[in-house]
């Protein structure tokens, strides 16, 4: 499934929020959007999720217009991993991964058993069989991403964007996330902040600055000291993971010479 | 490709313990993220559906049955069921006076249906208002309903309106429900969007404007109709009758059948509100039919009871302690345990002190405010607690 954004504007109190965007996602790949606080990235994720309508520009997926298609439509196509948890309501696992039958579901339709077959797979996949009767708030924060991703799994959608998956999770769990998101072989659109995160896991990385996008490649080509400058305002060394082989960079605020680091604890 | 999981050595079977003597652990919860196996369960949560509803509805009829047999003249529970039965199937008066006959058909059955139609459709309307602006405090009048409602009776009982009568005051006390709630909803919208803040805000603020007003009202007025008044404000089901039942039991119905249907709306819904929209909810089509639906319902109830608080804001909270957040459940579930609540504690207003009545509302927030505090400490976890 191919996702198309063609210069898409969005502005809020006459501020212009997102400028001509236009982005590709390849079937099948993996697709970073990176980019500073306040820089449009969740406004366009937004927008491509239908909770925020462009002002103007279209987004297809494999050419079909995404504002045409009705709303139950859409979630059978796009599902999506947000920074939002329900809290103050007492659902179970089970329950919140069942939300994602939603959209195949009829107003007079009930859970049949196939819907419970799918809930089932999808937990066992997430690595949270048996998990379906806990109360969704005990779990750490690992385990409610996973959660969250097995309701996406039972949407049955090709398309998956996550905002900021691997936010306030622990290392462990911010790689488990992404292994997981990896080997489900979806067509993926991922806001993330890490950098490091983004050179490990994707295929492909959009850079956006103040609504335009700025770069776009693959991550060796983009991830470069100039562009992260740029946009970041930071300064970056730029080496080769000795676990990946993939860009590794480390990051030094403008003014601080970063050789005196590097000579200091590696003479 | 190798992935970095490869790489690593396998450490699923470590647990990860600080070193000890360190200030590393801030959790509060142990947590153990490799542990597959399902955790023992938690309290008496997960019941299921039929066995729920089955046990409620025994417990409706056996409340009703207790309620009619409950008042200056006690009247047997076989006796009361005769009765009953007698008028539903027109068989001939059996060996019972026609005092008792009186008593249970006339007067103390359509009230206790009343009252438990009134606490089942408050209970629900519950359920739809805390859906709906994702807050668990929520309760029906929060669209200033009860306010409006209230200018509405004061009206009638104050300036002696007649037109209408005997309906003038369920009339416009339905008016001021309805009429403050479009203000409310006037307000809250932006762009063509409602926001749940901006909706409570609005019912608040709504709220003090029209309570002024009643009070002004009350204030300049005779202050032989101020007890009427205040009595009216705080909840009667007194004088109920058989034809007052009807359409609250009809907006009853229709309410929690629509509401029934869109359960799974509503669940995703308070899983978020972007949540929501990327499960394919119209979240905004739903909160414009769920906030007219609650008007009406409440609008109905408040005509024929009075304003009675707490059973909305209660018996939702209550029945999810229970059965969890699970909408198909939980509206059933509410309405039946609204109805149970609210003609016991009917029973208590008509007999605590007779021939005396205690206006529901007293009643409703005297036992119910102290069980939601003690809910709130023995459910730290629950609302916020763990967050």
């Amino acid at each position: 499934m191919r996702l198309q954004v063609d210069r898409v504007n969005w502005s809020v109190a006459r501020k212009q929020i997102l400028r001509d965007i236009s982005i590709t996602v390849e079937p099948g790949s993996i697709t970073g959007l990176i980019g500073p606080n306040g820089s449009g990235k969740s406004s366009l994720l937004r927008c491509i999720y239908r909770a925020l309508r462009p002002d103007s520009g279209t987004i297809t997926l494999d050419g079909d217009d995404l504002r045409r298609m009705d709303s139950r439509e859409a979630a059978r196509r796009i599902a999506v991993v947000l920074q939002e948890y329900p809290s103050d309501f007492q659902f179970t696992v089970g329950e919140i991964v069942s939300m994602g039958r939603n959209p195949h579901k009829g107003m007079f339709d009930r859970d049949s058993a196939s819907d419970r077959g799918i809930i089932r797979d999808a937990l066992a996949r997430v690595g949270l069989a048996g998990f379906s009767h806990r109360n969704f708030n005990t779990l750490s924060g690992g385990e409610k991403q996973r959660v969250v991703i097995a309701r996406t799994l039972t949407q049955q959608a090709s398309f998956l964007v996550l905002d900021e998956p691997t936010n306030h999770l622990d290392i462990r769990y911010q790689l488990e996330t992404m292994e997981l998101v990896k080997g489900l072989g979806l067509t993926t659109l991922a806001a993330l902040h890490d950098l490091n995160i983004a050179a490990a896991y994707c295929d492909f990385i959009h850079v956006i600055n103040e609504g335009q996008v700025v770069a776009s490649g693959p991550p060796e080509e983009v991830l470069l000291p100039g562009l992260i400058e740029d946009v970041f305002g930071v300064g970056t060394m730029v080496g080769a993971d000795p676990l990946t082989g993939r860009p590794r960079l480390s990051f030094y605020l403008n003014g601080h010479t970063p050789l005196e680091a590097a000579t200091t604890h590696h003479p | 490709m190798r992935t970095l999981r490869d790489l690593a050595p396998d450490q699923t079977e470590v647990p990860d313990s600080p070193a000890p003597g360190s200030a590393v652990e801030e959790r509060v919860v142990p947590e153990k993220p490799y542990s597959h196996a399902p955790e023992p369960s938690e309290g008496i949560r997960r019941v299921g559906l039929g066995l729920v509803l089955a046990v409620l509805g025994v417990a409706v009829v056996l409340s009703v049955t207790l309620a009619v047999t409950i008042g200056p003249v006690y009247i047997s529970p076989i006796t009361v069921w005769q009765i009953i039965v007698s008028h539903i199937i027109g068989a001939s008066p059996g060996d019972w006076t026609a005092g008792q006959d009186h008593i249970v058909w006339l007067i103390r059955l359509p009230r206790v249906l009343l009252a438990g139609v009134v606490g089942a459709g408050l209970a629900v309307v519950g359920v739809a208002m805390q859906a709906t602006v994702r807050n668990p405090l929520a309760d029906p009048y929060l669209l200033g309903t009860s306010s409006g409602a209230s200018v509405g009776a004061v009206l009638v009982i104050m300036l002696g309106i007649n037109f209408l009568a005997p309906y003038s005051l369920s009339i416009l006390a339905f008016v001021g429900a309805v009429g403050s709630f479009v203000i409310v909803f006037a307000i809250s919208q932006t762009g063509g969007r409602v926001s749940p803040t901006r909706l409570i805000l609005a019912g608040v603020a709504t709220a003090y404007v029209l309570t002024a007003i009643t009070s002004l009202i009350l204030f300049l007025g005779d202050e032989r109709a101020v007890r009427t008044v205040l009595f009216w404000m705080l909840g009667t089901l007194s004088g109920a009758k058989w034809s007052y039942l009807g359409l609250p039991a009809a907006a009853l119905l229709l309410g929690i059948s629509i509401l029934v249907l869109k359960y799974r709306a509503m669940n995703a819904l308070l899983a978020g509100e972007e949540t929501a929209i990327t499960l394919g909810v119209d979240t905004q089509g739903l909160r414009r039919q769920l906030l007219v639906l609650t008007a009406l319902i409440t609008g109905v109830m408040v005509a024929v009871s009075g304003a009675i608080g707490f059973v909305g804001l209660m018996m939702p909270h209550i029945v999810r302690l229970v059965v969890g957040a699970d909408h198909r459940i939980v509206l059933p579930a509410s309405a039946l345990t609204g109805a149970i609540f609210l003609i016991w504690v009917d029973v208590a207003a008509r007999t605590i002190v007779q021939p005396q009545e205690i206006p529901v509302s007293v009643i409703t927030a005297l036992v119910g405010a102290p069980f939601f505090l003690w809910l709130l400490r023995w459910r730290r976890q629950a609302y916020g607690g763990q967050i």
